[in-house]
């Protein structure tokens, strides 16, 4: 019998991708956003964090381990891989600019889905409530059942901005709770229609306030957490564009001291509790979206779709945990830019996949896994190959950009570097650097303006300007 | 929560609204008897470099703000000219009785009450006026060592308006008592044709002279820009082309808001092309003042800029409180409402950033408001502190971000009143017998551009209840 089931998978893995497709059956979508989370899980490597349901997933997917948001920053990020354009050319570069204001018929992915006879949907946070129609709505022609706002209770309604604060409530009373409800509702609604569905659901935490259930917090010990041992800008860097003052978490305050009094967090480096602190409340968070998405999965399991569902699991971008002094995104290195990004495909391999990816490649990666047509105009790649093979070099680099001091910074992931150039409207670099990441994982030291490289940034920077479709600073110059 | 610890709440939040910074020898380590350099800019909304807006072109306030202390949420303490320079200039809040409109006067609205301004001028220091202060430059005149100085006294024989065209056509017309009014123009002109110009060149005269004799001096300078009309020599325009602005500029006035909190910004409305009744802006116009607003903005920068200039040429720098202050902020098409007047974020929220010897230069990001600058500067240059003053000063936490600040700011417009915490926005209208009419609330964590009110949201009912009754202790501490 073992013989005849491992003959049959065989014969399944062999058949094209695309196959079952043709016949009719297209796959479901379950498109899983979490708000701010890093490539902080146990699968990720961490000894630290426990995510046993994120684990799970993992290890039925292949889990790429060098994927990188466009643009570290919630909306523009989103609005690039739900578009598939890099964020010059969706023209989302900030948090009030409204998609549709400036394309007006632009073609989202879930909207996508739809006109292919797709029941779409999403709860909670999948675009930005800000780069959208209205907070109400969201973006109306993507869904095919309306959009409904997920409302909040237990989250901290009274206490004034506290970062961190273990809250003595349950999940379901957390806004992220009510998406997670309303992403089970949706899918057993869902799983009913003859239809394939795309539903979408996008989770608020670990993004500040780390304000979750005390519960989550009880799985860890405070003081066990280190701090980052590299706390200031890298060392030969431009600190003015390395670094910024965090302004996201100093919006918050730590929590006071017996006096009682709110206080802000201190200019510079943050005392050694106040790091535990934050160290604490992101964990927990992580810990809590991790308990969420277990029930998520079990309902998938219920529903009997779990055959024929396609799981994408994805962070927005990273965070900076402390390294460099930073707390928050908002920068063009490493940890503001890499995010988790795991898909399970049935009946694909599962496996790490290091080939350098981009979340806008998330767009033509489905279409192809569902058997549509790719649209025209799409930036990225299609992710297949490395999910039949997770070996595969798809060879190319991954790209992400953010702005300061009048200049766009544009940031390339190789293999093994990060070159960053950061360019003004008029085509003027005032800087540039260089991280070895194989050598200096922590991005310590810019080895940019080392003579013996000078050689190797002339090439990266030929390498960003091959690939540099949609930056559009780089094309204006090159004119 | 039990109603017990609901009442402790409220009565900390009342307590903190008294705000209570620990106690501490502020003065300790600031200089002695150092002069202020007031500047006071119209109409300035934080849009700024230094406030994180990268494509606006402000290099002295944005170098300013590197030497200073920047406050992220400060506050006037109502959105119209002539009241929040009185309320400011006084230490007095404003009320339902007093500080009211754009005309409104210290010494009549607080009789016998000593200015800001004059009580320095009592405590031995040359206290001088130049440009927009107060609103009118005959208003407490007492408080100055000479007679506050117009630069109209400096206009053309026969074209002495404060609306200061330079363009012929655009001059006779504003001559007529009926003409019409371009809400801007840009012509090829040098900085000091323009009030802003000779305004800064007389404090640059002003400079000069305190160097010299060596006596402490509070210079208050009033820039009259980017008040409407929003006229700036040509070469500011060209910083902000025509394709810099993108998008649909007018919103619709959010659903959930009440009527209360609409108006028909009628000060635009006097302006050529800007439509009778109550029709929006043509879109074209509409990013036509954008660009204008923004072109005003940085030429009013760059007066500031040579004022600063001079202060650091001359020596003064060092020994020197410098503040930067809006007087409101400005709506420019958000929620459909453009100018100043209403309880909104946008018309309230103001720029405010310090320099003072022996400050940790840096941000501030807990809440303050323009009552707190009178309490400040007298402790800052360790003056006696009168006692009608109902702000708090802000010193310790030019040093320290470490101290604590104030959960709530008070701000009022007509027959509204507001508090806003760090959190929180919560505005009530009330009538003339004292009933709640009208009231709004918005959650800066979910929705810092205030497009949903989530008064009437039952998950939101605690936080509104809580804020209403700290509202009503605040106003019941001021009868």
């Amino acid at each position: 019998m073992a013989k005849l089931v491992s003959l049959f998978s065989i014969l399944v893995l062999s058949l094209p991708l695309h196959l079952a497709a043709a016949e009719g059956a297209r796959p479901n979508i379950l498109f899983i956003a979490v708000d701010d989370l890093k490539p902080l899980t146990g699968w990720y490597g961490s000894d630290m964090v426990k995510t046993p349901s994120l684990d799970r997933l993992a290890e039925k997917s292949t889990v790429f381990t060098a994927a990188y948001t466009q643009f570290p920053v919630c909306g523009p990020s989103r609005a690039s891989l739900l578009t598939g354009l890099r964020p010059e050319v969706s023209g989302v570069m900030d948090l009030k600019t409204r998609m549709r204001d400036i394309h007006p018929d632009i073609l989202t992915l879930p909207q996508y889905f739809k006109n292919n006879g797709y029941v779409t949907a999403a709860a909670g946070k999948v675009f930005d409530p800000r780069n959208v129609d209205s907070r109400d709505a969201d973006d109306p022609v993507s869904w095919s059942t309306p959009y409904k706002q997920s409302l909040r209770d237990a989250d901290n309604p009274l206490e004034d901005n506290f970062a961190v604060r273990p809250i003595d409530a349950p999940s379901e009373r957390f806004i992220d709770g009510a998406i997670n409800a309303r992403g089970i509702e949706l899918m057993r609604q869902m799983a009913e229609d003859e239809r394939p569905f795309f539903l979408a659901v996008g989770y608020k935490k670990p993004h500040l306030p780390f304000t979750v259930p005390r519960t989550f917090f009880d799985l860890y010990d405070r003081e066990a957490f280190g701090l980052e041992a590299w706390q200031e800008a890298p060392a030969g860097s431009d600190a003015s564009y390395i670094l910024w003052n965090s302004n996201e978490l100093r919006s918050y305050v730590p929590t006071p001291g017996p006096d009682g009094v709110v206080r802000d967090y201190p200019e510079g480096r943050l005392t050694d509790a106040q790091q535990r602190e934050l160290l604490h409340g992101y964990y927990a968070a992580v810990s809590f979206i991790d308990s969420l998405l277990a029930d998520l999965l079990d309902e998938l399991e219920q529903t009997g779709q779990a055959d024929k569902t396609i799981v994408v699991l994805w962070g927005d971008h990273g965070w900076h945990l402390g390294d460099h002094g930073l707390w928050g995104k908002h920068t063009t290195m490493e940890q503001a830019n890499r995010v988790p990004l795991m898909i399970h495909a049935p009946g694909r391999r599962s496996g790490n996949a290091a080939t350098p990816v981009e979340l806008m490649d998330l767009f033509p990666t489905l279409v192809e896994l569902a058997g549509l047509e790719q649209p025209s105009g799409l930036m990225g790649k299609s992710l297949v190959p490395a999910l039949e093979n997770p070996e595969t070099d798809l060879g190319m680099p991954a790209i992400s950009q953010y702005k300061r001091k009048g200049a766009y910074g544009y940031s390339m992931r190789t293999a093994r570097y990060r070159y960053t150039e950061w360019v003004m409207p008029d085509g003027r670099i005032p800087y540039r650097d260089l991280y070895d990441l194989q050598e200096d994982p922590g991005e310590t030291l810019n080895i940019g303006d080392k003579p013996e490289n000078a050689e190797l940034m002339d090439e990266l920077a030929a390498l960003l300007r091959r690939h540099g479709a949609g930056l559009k600073r780089l094309e204006a110059a090159g004119q | 929560m039990s109603v017990l610890e609901r009442t402790v709440r409220i009565g900390l939040l009342m307590l903190a609204a008294a705000c209570l910074y620990p106690a501490a020898a502020a003065t300790d380590g600031f200089a002695e008897r150092p002069n202020v350099l007031f500047l006071a800019v119209d109409d300035l909304r934080p849009e700024l470099g230094a406030y994180g807006a990268d494509y606006m072109q402000t290099p002295a306030i944005d170098r300013l703000a590197a030497d200073g202390v920047t406050f992220v949420r400060a506050y006037a303490n109502v959105p119209v000219c002539g009241a929040s320079r009185a309320s400011m200039m006084t230490g007095l809040r404003p009320t339902r009785e007093r500080f009211l409109t754009y005309h409104a006067r210290a010494d009549e609205d607080a009789p016998g009450v000593p200015t800001l301004a004059g009580w320095f001028r009592q405590a031995g220091y040359t206290t001088i006026s130049m440009g927009k202060v107060l609103h009118h430059s005959d208003d407490a005149v007492e408080s100055w060592s000479e007679p506050p100085w117009d630069p109209e006294n400096d206009s053309l024989p026969g074209y002495r308006k404060w609306r200061n065209y330079l363009v012929e056509e655009n001059i006779r017309e504003d001559m007529k008592q009926d003409g019409n009014l371009p809400a801007f123009e840009a012509p090829d002109v040098e900085d000091d044709a323009y009030f802003d110009g000779k305004i800064a060149r007389r404090a640059i005269e002003y400079l000069q002279r305190f160097a010299r004799d060596e006596v402490p001096f509070l210079l208050a300078v009033g820039f009259v820009k980017p008040h409407l009309p929003f006229n700036a020599p040509q070469r500011y325009w060209e910083w902000y082309p025509e394709d810099s602005i993108q998008g649909v500029i007018n919103q619709p006035f959010p659903e959930s808001a009440p009527a209360q909190a609409r108006h028909n910004w009628g000060e635009l409305r006097r302006y050529t092309g800007v439509p009778q009744g109550d029709a929006p802006v043509p879109e074209e116009l509409a990013r036509t003042l954008v660009r204008g607003y923004r072109a005003a903005t940085s030429y009013a920068d760059a007066q500031v800029g040579r004022v600063l200039d001079t202060l650091e040429e001359l020596g003064l720098a060092e020994n020197t409180i410098v503040v930067l202050w809006g007087d409101h902020g400005f709506s420019l098409g958000e929620h459909g409402l453009w100018v100043k007047h209403s309880p909104f974020e946008l018309a309230n929220r103001i720029p405010l950033i310090v320099r003072a010897p022996g400050a940790t230069p840096g941000t501030v990001h807990g809440l303050v408001e323009s009552v707190d600058l009178y309490p400040s500067l007298v402790e800052l240059a360790g003056l006696p502190v009168p006692p009608h003053l109902q702000g708090h000063s802000f010193t310790p936490v030019l040093r320290d971000r470490g101290v604590g600040s104030k959960r709530a700011v008070y701000t009022r417009w007509q027959n509204s009143d507001s508090i806003r915490t760090r959190r929180y926005h919560y505005t009530e209208w009330r009538n003339d017998g004292g009933d709640v009419v009208a009231r709004m609330l918005y959650d800066h964590l979910a929705d810092p551009a205030e497009l949903t009110n989530v008064a009437e949201i039952p998950q939101y009912a605690l936080v509104a209840a809580e804020l209403s009754q700290a509202l009503a202790g605040h106003i019941g501490s001021l009868e």
